[in-house]
């Protein structure tokens, strides 16, 4: 799990975002009051409406200044925690991509916050 | 005599009521004056022997001194400096504060004391004028900047204390030769976008370039979110000093013979241990202390608050960033992360474990201090 850049996906209903380039390249904060660039935010304005059904989401990591786990946990745990998605879902539809060495440690971390949510959402 | 109708004897006896607890609040005003003036008034306050000092308006007021500790310092000198920074907001913004204002008495801290000044108490220091002028509109009074050892006073100027303060003789001194730059203060509330960009500007202007800038951006982007997410809940508990909601100062340092640079971010809030029983992991803390056989001391909670976010799998998403802050330290060369809040403090040296410290005296709210290796 999390080396999506390998991964084989259908080309015609794939949608790829770069979190620096669509979205910010300094991401920061858990909610939409703490700012403009929140975890809450990219869920509910990049990550949700194109986590459709059939479409499979390539979200790439590389460009942005870092990613304080508040602004992970939330875009991506957020997703099984407010949303109801479970980690199997997500794992088929949503890609993480890091071509840079230095945003690949990003990929594990964020699977980790998505698991954690799941198991706790089961139990 | 006329008969009191029913109405009138209900008036009369409402009054009466109203009378009595009038006076019960007087009695509990004065047992509450005359506490605060044995606690404070014989110790670190003064009444001044100074000659009354001529205000720009022209008038004349009377004043009452603080004096600061000669080691301004929460490293070496925590108890004197607590003492004094609680006996500063008791005469500005507690009770000793309504009496002042009554008694037109003008506050005055006598800085010509302090001998040496540590980064860390200075942003402190600087944070309850600020804190003062922000709730009060009123400015500490300063004289005799001349007066004050120069590399204190060159260290104040950097971090820009003269802006929150009123020099009454305000005089262009020069710089003093001090080993210790400071960058000047800066303040806000919640998480401006470009804060992280604009501090580290600063701090490249006094140490050069920093290291694992995307660890810093992280630790302090973490450091911004705690203080908007756990340092003010929206009831002030009634035994915490009036705050200023969401509000944190940070500023940083480079002592330029030791090569440290000292990256430095407060809040005034509740503190973490006192954050901790509404945090969805605290159970996970608790059980932690347990398992370990430690107390439920502040130092130890913050050490466990630190540990669960690491280790463990809190329930609800939280509790990464104080691991997230260390991990900025980890990643660099050597340094270290202290965390001052409530009565404990911890340092977390790369490489080692952690030292926890516990105090008799309780600091406003959380400092972090990131001290890293040049």
């Amino acid at each position: 799990m999390g080396t999506g850049a390998l991964r084989k996906v259908d080309a015609r209903s794939t949608k790829t975002i770069s979190i620096a380039k669509d979205f910010s390249e300094r991401p920061a904060g858990r909610y939409l009051t703490d700012g403009k660039f929140s975890g809450q935010a990219f869920r509910e304005k990049l990550l949700l409406p194109n986590l459709i059904d059939g479409q499979t989401l390539v979200v790439e990591l590389d460009g942005v200044r870092g990613y304080p786990s508040s602004f992970l946990e939330e875009a991506f745990g957020g997703l099984v925690r407010k949303h109801n998605l479970s980690a199997a879902d997500l794992l088929e539809r949503l890609t993480l991509s890091a071509v840079t060495p230095a945003y690949r440690r990003y990929i594990d971390i964020i699977w980790g916050y998505v698991r954690t949510a799941d198991k706790h959402r089961r139990d | 005599m006329k008969k009191l109708t029913k109405r009138c004897r209900r008036r009369v006896l409402i009054r009466q009521r109203q009378a009595r607890r009038a006076l019960a609040r007087r009695r509990r005003r004065a047992v509450a004056v005359r506490e605060h003036l044995k606690t404070f008034r014989s110790t670190v306050v003064r009444e001044t022997p100074m000659t009354p000092i001529r205000l720009p308006t022209g008038a004349w007021a009377s004043h009452i001194v603080i004096d600061p500790p000669e080691d301004f310092s929460l490293t070496t000198n925590r108890p004197a400096v607590d003492e004094f920074l609680a006996c500063f907001r008791a005469e500005a913004l507690g009770l000793g504060g309504i009496l002042n204002r009554r008694a037109k008495r003008r506050l005055h801290v006598d800085f010509r004391k302090i001998q040496r000044l540590a980064p860390a108490a200075a942003l402190v220091l600087a944070a309850e004028m600020d804190r003062w002028r922000r709730t009060t509109g009123v400015r500490l009074a300063v004289i005799d900047e001349g007066a004050w050892d120069p590399r204190v006073r060159q260290m104040l100027h950097d971090l820009g204390f003269f802006d929150l303060v009123d020099p009454i003789n305000p005089s262009s001194l020069p710089a003093a030769d001090t080993p210790i730059r400071m960058i000047r203060l800066k303040t806000g509330k919640r998480i401006p976008t470009e804060f992280t960009d604009e501090l580290e500007e600063a701090l490249v202007a006094i140490a050069g370039p920093l290291e694992e800038r995307q660890y810093y951006y992280e630790a302090v982007s973490e450091a911004l979110a705690n203080v908007s997410h756990h340092a003010y809940p929206d009831v002030r508990p009634r035994d915490c000093t009036q705050w200023l909601p969401h509000r944190w100062w940070a500023s940083g340092s480079f002592d330029t013979e030791r090569r440290r640079l000292k990256i430095l971010f407060l809040d005034q809030g509740i503190g973490i241990p006192a954050s901790l029983p509404t945090n969805t992991a605290y159970e996970t803390i608790l059980g932690y202390l347990s398992n370990l056989g430690l107390a439920n001391s502040d130092a130890e909670m913050i050490q466990a608050a630190l540990e669960v976010g690491r280790s463990a799998r809190p329930e609800q998403g939280g509790g990464h960033g104080l691991p997230q802050m260390q991990a900025y330290v980890n990643a660099c060369n050597d340094g270290s992360l202290r965390i001052v809040s409530g009565r404990g403090e911890i340092i977390a040296r790369k490489g080692q474990p952690i030292e926890r410290l516990s105090h008799d005296s309780k600091i406003d709210g959380t400092l972090l201090e990131w001290e890293l290796e040049r």
